[in-house]
């Protein structure tokens, strides 16, 4: 949890107090029709280069439509020039054989329907996942179930991280974080889950996207990733209190970003019997 | 409508009551209050609003806290800021943007319980004057309005006090002379008592939750013309959640004033303030710990001249503030960052007031800010991305960026007929402090910065005119005002920023330009068992920043097209008090995604437009009813007061949010609503 996310969670504390008295309802909002906007998701890893480009949605679809685009020109270049046009797959998926060295600068462009959209990303180290754990912590006579991740920071440079946690192969939860304050040292990260009453009451009322069942798989993903990859990530993880869209990662008008890294990637299968006690 | 404030609070004034001394120039419009309808049509500034305090012991609020604010909340052309905020919005001006001076003190964010009410005990109140951003040259500060509260004084000849108890807090006064006829001094306290029972139960003991204000004056009569008055207030909140959050915030003002009479046409008053505005921090959660703080302080003179020559009035002025803002200091870890500036604001004016013939009065002033941003802190060079690109460090002793602006004031009231008058005005205001908010809403954790080398100081214009009528008796009165603002240098965030990305405020945001334009219908019942207000404020509010909206105007934040506020008492005997409130808000605006697009497993929104959508209109009816029983021989009044808030129970909106599902085929938009129906009751006894 960065600072940034602790100063914005505890300005939103009083509304969320508030809210412990309030109630809540469905409403209909007519949702203004727009343009669709080109979006593209590109990575380069150590393996690939794999790219997504897709439209936008309108809010006011209702059944899984196809967004993605299959007439893109997918181009990734490397530091010494060389252009690999990635091959289409399906679903809006573009593949490049180009592999990521840690260090070395990418530029993706995207051409479709006489538009181009670049954007550049560096490619980082290998994260360093110390220690993972799940641990309760009280709160108002209550146990919550937080996972706690250590990470070990680069030293030496300033360094960005993404992590993205996976419940049985499906988005869980996600954060990205900076290392100001624990420069060159360990940086200890966490989520909340759900409560002990929620696992232990088998007709929990709460979504069960949120809980986290004996037996499931976590898969827990992290990447160093560059500034600019951070910028895109952190506007995009405080725009719906702000209702702004993210910062610009592409010129040339479309959504998305770009992002060169090598991820590490952690399993950890849930036994409530292995959740740890908060350190006292 | 009945009620003056002075007579009304004071109990048995006195010819040399020192409220009216300190105000002179509110004299007139307080004392005649229970004349309201002659008043607002005799005086001469257009878009100022005498509050009525002594409805706000019987008037209906949640639970049960009388709130000046609350009532502000009521008048024509004012907005409630929402439903969880004492905070208002006038003529398109965010609350941030308004003024509150108490015994000329400024007072910022002055609520309780995060907002929900202000810190001002109605019960040391005398007077309070809303101005609408249409102000006299002697008061300036801030780019919308300027809400001019005058703390009471004591009784000089007899001791008085009350006892007041309700569901969420209790309080007490005591006044009483200091020396017969020379002085008196009044204390009123107030407490919050829910901790008290939070403590005795197993899952909150470990909890705090308090908020606590004190309000003391005392006068003193030096000699015949010369007098001195103290004025003290502070306030303060604490909420702390076990061993994880704690969160404190408090105002402090102090105001010693030496009032000189100067023949009997000539006055000065010399006022020493001091004002502190300080909020602090601090979170715990496994080890990961944070904390941050800011403040606001404000240190000065204010001197007032006043004389009275033949058919002019004259009020000319000085007054020099030391100026301290931290914007933050925040600590996590190894991370330290703090940000603090200095500055100093000086002052000057002159404002005559002209009576021409018996039927045209001009109020005419001019404002003279001279602002300068003082060195010894670092400011900055930024590039279009907001990235620092150049630091400077002045010296503590240097005026690093001054600006001066004149800020002139006009207010001409026309009466052809003694139950009509038309008024017409102009002012020019600005504002050197800038307040920046994480919600939609004034919180205790809102930022603030001093005008800088990059943030200018807001500028607003605003033409306002209208007129006024009134039955022959005063019985009914009307009002029709119209106005224009225009305002400069209005801060926005920039995309993907909100107030805790950096240290430094001035990267996060972009300047730009507001306007907004209304109407304002007001029809008052002033005598009778029935007395009441209807108002109806219709009302446009846009803005325009390059670099937000594609550099387009959109709706502000503050927009909403129609207010309808009735105000209802009626005296059923002469112990009981009926009283009701009706408000009607069509829709606020608010931004709501456009379409949806999936990055890294997630769905996220795009938004278009900036302000585009409309939130569901709300509308409530709070009643309440008040009993009261004076018993001569013990000189006791016992007053009860009950009452019920959303009668009808309306889920009224205060917050929407978007969710979706998991493969993008359905978006939810969820309105959440504060409060229910909520009852109240409360017992005073006054001696």
């Amino acid at each position: 949890m960065r600072y940034n996310d602790i100063v914005i969670k505890a300005s939103q504390a009083f509304v969320l107090i508030l809210l412990l008295t309030a109630c809540e309802k469905e409403v209909d909002i007519d949702y203004h029709e727009v343009d669709p906007l080109y979006v593209v998701e590109g990575a380069v890893t150590e393996l690939r280069t794999t790219v997504h480009v897709s439209r936008t949605r309108s809010m006011n679809a209702t059944d899984d439509t196809d967004d993605a685009v299959d007439n893109a020109l997918v181009v990734v270049s490397t530091p010494d020039g060389k252009r690999d046009t990635a091959t289409y797959g399906n679903r809006g998926n573009y593949v490049a054989t180009t592999k990521g060295v840690a260090g070395q600068a990418y530029r993706l462009d995207v051409y479709v329907d006489g538009q181009q959209f670049t954007s550049t990303s560096v490619m980082q180290q290998k994260p360093v996942l110390n220690n993972f754990r799940m641990v309760w912590k009280e709160m108002f006579s209550t146990r919550i179930l937080f996972g706690e991740l250590l990470i070990q920071d680069f030293v030496g440079e300033e360094n960005f991280y993404y992590v993205h946690v996976f419940r049985n192969g499906f988005s869980y939860r996600w954060t990205v974080f900076s290392d100001r304050g624990s420069a060159g040292k360990e940086i200890k990260q966490l989520f909340t889950c759900c409560t002990e009453d929620d696992i232990d009451d088998s007709d929990s009322t709460i979504s069960d996207t949120d809980v986290i069942w004996e037996g499931d798989d976590i898969t827990i993903e992290i990447r160093a990733i560059d500034r600019r990859s951070y910028d895109y990530l952190s506007s995009m993880q405080t725009m719906s209190s702000a209702g702004t869209n993210p910062i610009a990662n592409f010129t040339g008008g479309c959504l998305g970003y770009f992002s060169a890294y090598s991820p590490t990637t952690y399993y950890y299968e849930f036994h409530k019997a292995d959740v740890e006690e908060e350190d006292e | 409508m009945s009620g003056g404030t002075v007579a009304v609070w004071s109990q048995q004034p006195t010819a040399t009551d020192s409220t009216s001394i300190a105000r002179e120039g509110q004299l007139k419009e307080v004392v005649v209050s229970a004349q309201g309808a002659q008043q607002r049509l005799s005086s001469v500034q257009i878009g100022a609003e005498q509050l009525q305090l002594k409805e706000l012991r019987s008037a209906p609020s949640l639970f049960g806290e009388q709130d000046i604010m609350r009532q502000v909340q009521l008048l024509p052309g004012v907005k409630q800021e929402s439903e969880a905020s004492s905070g208002f919005q006038v003529r398109g001006g965010t609350s941030v943007q308004n003024q509150i001076l108490y015994d000329e003190a400024p007072v910022y964010n002055a609520g309780h319980i995060g907002g929900l009410f202000s810190a001002f005990n109605a019960e040391a109140l005398a007077a309070a004057t809303l101005y609408k951003g249409m102000t006299p040259a002697m008061l300036g500060g801030a780019s919308s309005a300027v809400l001019d509260l005058t703390a009471r004084t004591g009784n000089r000849q007899q001791w008085h006090g009350l006892g007041s108890i309700g569901l969420l807090s209790a309080k007490g006064s005591l006044e009483g002379p200091i020396q017969r006829n020379k002085g008196a001094f009044l204390v009123c306290a107030r407490r919050s008592y829910m901790d008290l029972f939070l403590k005795q139960t197993k899952d909150f003991r470990d909890n705090t939750m308090f908020f606590y204000d004190v309000n003391l004056k005392a006068d003193y009569q030096l000699s015949d013309r010369d007098q001195l008055l103290l004025t003290f207030f502070t306030s303060r909140d604490r909420l702390a959640l076990e061993d994880m959050v704690d969160m404190r915030w408090k105002n402090i003002t102090a105001t010693l004033r030496w009032v000189h009479q100067m023949g009997s046409s000539a006055r000065s008053q010399t006022t020493l303030l001091h004002s502190t505005y300080k909020t602090d921090n601090g979170f715990d959660l496994m080890g990961l710990n944070f904390s941050y703080t800011g403040h606001i302080r404000h240190t000065g003179l204010h001197q007032d001249f006043m004389v009275q020559l033949g058919n002019h009035k004259l009020n000319a002025g000085l007054q020099s503030l030391l100026m301290r803002v931290k914007t933050a200091e925040w600590q996590q870890l190894a991370l330290h960052e703090r940000e603090e500036r200095r500055a100093w604001d000086a002052n000057v004016w002159l404002n005559d007031v002209i009576k021409m013939g018996s039927q045209w009065q001009l109020s005419a002033g001019l404002r003279l800010n001279v602002f300068s941003a003082l060195g010894g802190a670092p400011y900055y060079d930024i590039d279009e991305d907001g990235t620092i690109i150049r630091l400077f460090k002045p010296k503590h002793s240097k005026l690093f960026k001054t600006y001066i602006t004149p800020e002139p004031r006009l207010s001409l009231t026309y009466r052809p007929t003694a139950t009509l008058s038309l008024k017409a005005g102009y002012s020019h205001t600005s504002q050197n402090i800038h307040a920046l908010r994480n919600q939609s809403t004034s919180t205790p954790f809102d930022r603030y910065m001093l005008s800088s080398n990059l943030a200018k100081p807001e500028r607003a214009h605003q033409l306002s005119a209208g007129f006024f009528a009134m039955t022959p008796t005063g019985s009914y009165d009307l009002s029709v005002e119209g106005y224009w603002r225009t305002i400069s240098n209005v801060l926005d965030y920039r995309d993907g920023k909100n107030f805790g990305s950096a240290i430094e405020l001035e990267r996060l945001v972009l300047a730009g330009d507001g306007r907004s334009y209304g109407m304002e219908f007001c029809l008052r019942k002033n005598s009778g068992r029935l007395t009441g207000w209807i108002a109806y404020t219709l009302a446009w509010a846009q803005t325009r920043i390059d670099g937000v909206n594609q550099g387009r105007w959109y709706w502000a934040a503050v927009d909403r097209r129609h207010d309808i506020d009735i105000v209802a008492a009626y005296h059923l005997t002469k112990r009981w008090t009926l009283n009701a409130t009706w408000i009607y808000y069509s829709g606020q605006a608010f931004t709501a995604p456009s379409a949806k697009y999936e990055i890294e497993d997630n769905w996220v929104y795009y938004y278009a437009e900036r302000n585009g959508y409309r939130a569901p209109a709300t509308h409530r009816l709070d009643v309440s009813a008040t009993w009261t029983m004076v018993t001569p021989k013990t000189h006791t009044t016992r007053e009860w007061a009950f009452g019920i808030y959303n009668l009808y129970n309306r889920k009224n909106p205060f917050l929407i949010s978007f969710e979706d599902s998991e493969d993008g085929t359905q978006t939810t938009a969820r309105q959440y609503s504060l409060f229910g129906l909520v009852p109240s009751v409360s017992f005073t006894v006054r001696f």
